[in-house]
């Protein structure tokens, strides 16, 4: 008898708290996707543009090498086309296998120029970084797999608006009031690099034999590239110090891919202008906005020759 | 199977439905089933040693028991001892002992030759320890042996606490598990409550602190004197967040299905005196420490250099018991130095009553524990001393991602804000049941939009 009373009493309890919950959840819900809609600086409104606002016809692709490296406004006005950088800190192929996917497909880019350093290939791809897209849950279902990775429990949280929105809350209530200077998706870095302690340098070969998820993860975002259409120009920007040193042998192998891909390389691996000149870095992977200027108007440069 | 993980929150939810539909005589075969299962999870074949210690130690504490002899029974709890202690030194010792060996003697090739490739058994030291007080508690005649193997097993395996504690006394923990348990509401809400603070402690403060922690350890010679500061006290944090974290869900768990485990922290990092930092941090192992090492080995009624020595040598022996790394044995060291100055220069009973003093005191002990923290936290004692040495220099901060930072400042200023009303306004603001859930969804709203979800295990499981 006491039991079942004890039992009404928590049943009524967790009810009214789950019921409470959820209705916070929905208003949580209602009012964050209108914040996010209404972006006009930061991370999320550079994708509201890529996904949603705006067409361009050539876009940068990568992680804050590409972000920080790729003077957008330079591009466009060299290449005489429009010209949006979508780089994002601290994201790798995977991530951008999902932009690609998550595009508009009446105005795809004609051209996607992505960043590349030797090290993307030693780095494990983190799968969770595409948490960023959670918000997107739904919205845009063709990203769907890569945010849940088609796991039935993650597919039930990820209808909660407040796991979708977990993370994101300072990037959408502060974006226009403290975020960086950002021109067509650029964000500049400013300052020299200072320190120049370079850890040692490691071998790894050969390549294809250790790194077959980031390759698939190439080979899937070229493929994709194809079947859309859409040009595909790798390029190795400059780097202080990149911290994965291949050797030539196992750089060709992943060269040799990229050929029978039919993808255009360019690299600035020993380009005399940046190599180990302090003033144009930020730090020892990213150029600052003076050497990002030089950087976009050589490549720029070799650029029109292609397109 | 990890407390902060979905499996553990539907096995959780199973054991107690179970639980509670069950007549009281099969309950503990429920629990122990579940224990197994719990602990299995991770390798199933680390049960067969916490079989092998279970039986080992129930057979030995009858033994001890029947021995008309007082050397007989010396002789079994000696046997209980060295088993217990010949498991934790070879899966957790072993390649410690081997690799420093090897470079005392200067013997490269010998490193390979002494160290072995098994992985360590998660919360060994825990179990070991809790194993081993039974046997010394029955030879104390603290207790009675335990009769019931089942029961004795479940005592040593109970779920909520095997993996990281809080290591339960055979004196409080055994007899619960005789008592009838019967669904009380208000007590499983108090233990839910207890499971969301832990889950806010650990997702929201202690692995939202851990991505800064790392970015500046994992990268120490890149980083500035004040970045490195700020990284050691977010690791003080992180630390007492992630283990606190870890005992309220154990507690509140065992709570849920009617079982009191022992206060395992008690708002450490307000102390005024390493003693009393020790009477509030990891209690249960403190208490262990100061019942079966300290006062066997004199306590405080030797004379006075006797008195010092033994405390360090229980903290000596405590750094050790966190890990087979000499960052660990400097820490403990250190811990047992501080305490030994401050028996030194004991400065007479001072009522705080003055906000000065008390922040003051309560700042010097913070800062001591932050200086042995960075041996804690360090991969090696080199690393650890640079960053000793680097801190004066200060320089500037580096924040790292703006977003994690803002987040780890407002998570941190939370508990600091519920800490401080804890210890000093023992005011119960929220008292009406209204009040109290929506607490509780506020707790659970800061969860799911600041919480990490995808940083997984506790600091304290590998040890």
């Amino acid at each position: 008898m006491r039991n079942s009373t004890e039992i009404k009493i928590l049943i009524k309890y967790l009810a009214r708290f789950l019921i409470v919950l959820v209705m916070l959840d929905i208003l949580f819900g209602l009012i964050l996707g209108l914040i996010l809609e209404k972006q006009t600086k930061g991370n999320y409104a550079k994708f509201n543009k890529v996904f949603f606002d705006d067409c361009f016809d050539t876009m940068v692709v990568g992680n804050s090498r590409a972000e920080r490296q790729f003077v957008s406004e330079i591009l466009r006005d060299s290449l005489n086309k429009t010209v949006f950088n979508a780089g994002l800190g601290g994201r790798d192929i995977y991530f951008f296998n999902a932009v690609l996917d998550g595009l508009n497909q009446r105005c795809k880019p004609k051209t996607i120029i992505l960043e590349f350093s030797w090290s993307d290939l030693k780095v494990p791809i983190k799968k969770d970084r595409v948490e960023f897209f959670a918000p997107y849950y739904n919205k845009l279902p063709q990203i769907n797999s890569y945010i849940d990775e088609n796991k039935i429990i993650d597919k039930i949280l990820l209808q909660s608006a407040l796991i979708r929105y977990n993370s994101t809350l300072w990037d959408l209530l502060s974006a226009s009031l403290v975020d960086e200077e950002m021109k067509l998706g650029y964000r500049p870095l400013f300052g020299n690099l200072l320190v120049r302690k370079i850890e040692k340098k490691e071998k790894v070969e050969p390549i294809l034999k250790q790194i077959p998820e980031n390759l698939n993860w190439y080979k899937s975002f070229i493929n994709k590239c194809q079947e859309l259409n859409i040009k595909l120009i790798l390029v190795n920007s400059p780097h202080y110090f990149d911290g994965a040193v291949f050797s030539q042998g196992s750089k060709q192998d992943f060269l040799d891919f990229l050929k029978k891909q039919k993808v255009q390389f360019i690299t600035y691996e020993n380009n005399k202008t940046f190599k180990q000149n302090q003033e144009l870095f930020h730090d020892i992977r990213h150029l600052n906005d003076t050497g990002a200027r030089i950087f976009t108007a050589q490549l720029a440069h070799k650029l029109k020759k292609i397109l | 199977m990890l407390f902060n993980s979905i499996s553990y929150i539907v096995f959780f939810l199973c054991v107690c439905l179970f639980f509670f539909s069950l007549k009281h005589k099969y309950r503990w075969v429920l629990l122990l089933a579940a224990s197994y299962f719990f602990y299995g999870y991770w390798k199933f074949e680390y049960l067969i040693l916490i079989v092998f210690s279970t039986i080992i130690d129930y057979l030995l504490a009858l033994q001890i028991e029947r021995s008309k002899s007082n050397n007989n029974k010396k002789v079994f709890l000696y046997i209980s001892i060295i088993v217990n202690l010949t498991v934790l030194i070879f899966f957790k010792y072993a390649n410690f002992i081997g690799s420093s060996i090897a470079y005392i003697l200067q013997e490269e090739e010998l490193t390979n030759n002494l160290i072995h490739d098994f992985l360590l058994p998660v919360g060994i030291s825990f179990y070991t320890f809790q194993s081993m007080s039974y046997t010394i508690d029955v030879y104390k005649k603290s207790r009675k042996a335990e009769r019931h193997l089942g029961i004795f097993a479940l005592y040593v395996t109970f779920f909520p606490q095997l993996v990281a504690g809080p290591i339960e006394r055979s004196t409080t923990l055994l007899p619960q598990f005789y008592e009838r348990k019967e669904i009380d509401s208000l007590r499983i809400i108090n233990g839910l409550e207890q499971v969301l603070r832990g889950f806010f402690k650990k997702l929201v403060v202690a692995d939202r602190l851990a991505i800064y922690v790392d970015t500046i350890y994992n990268n120490y010679e890149m980083h500035s004197g004040s970045s490195l500061l700020l990284a050691t006290i977010f690791f003080a944090f992180q630390i007492y967040c992630d283990f606190s974290g870890y005992s309220d869900i154990a507690i509140g768990s065992a709570r849920i299905l009617g079982y009191d485990l022992m206060e395992n922290f008690r708002r450490p990092y307000f102390s005024k005196s390493i003693k009393s930092f020790w009477s509030r941090w990891h209690i249960s192992l403190s208490t262990w420490f100061r019942d079966y090492l300290y006062i066997p080995l004199g306590g405080n009624r030797v004379v006075k250099w006797r008195v010092y020595y033994n405390i360090f040598i229980v903290f000596l022996v405590s750094g050790l018991w966190h890990g087979a790394n000499w960052t660990f044995v400097v820490w403990g060291a250190l811990h047992g130095l501080f305490l030994v100055i401050e028996s030194l220069f004991k400065v007479p009973k001072i009522e705080f009553k003055s906000g000065v003093f008390t922040g003051f005191f309560v700042f010097k002990t913070f800062i001591l524990v932050c200086l042995a923290w960075i041996f804690f936290r360090s991969e090696n004692i080199n690393q650890a001393i640079a960053i000793v040495n680097s801190i004066p220099s200060l320089g500037s901060v580096y924040f790292g991602g703006q977003s994690n930072f803002i987040y780890s400042a407002f998570g941190l200023l939370i508990l600091l804000i519920v800490e401080l009303r804890q210890e000093y306004f023992k005011i119960n603001w929220l008292k009406s049941r209204s009040w109290r859930l929506l607490k509780y969804q506020l707790i659970f709203i800061l969860i799911l939009l600041f919480g990490v979800f995808n940083k997984g295990q506790f600091i304290y499981f590998q040890f």
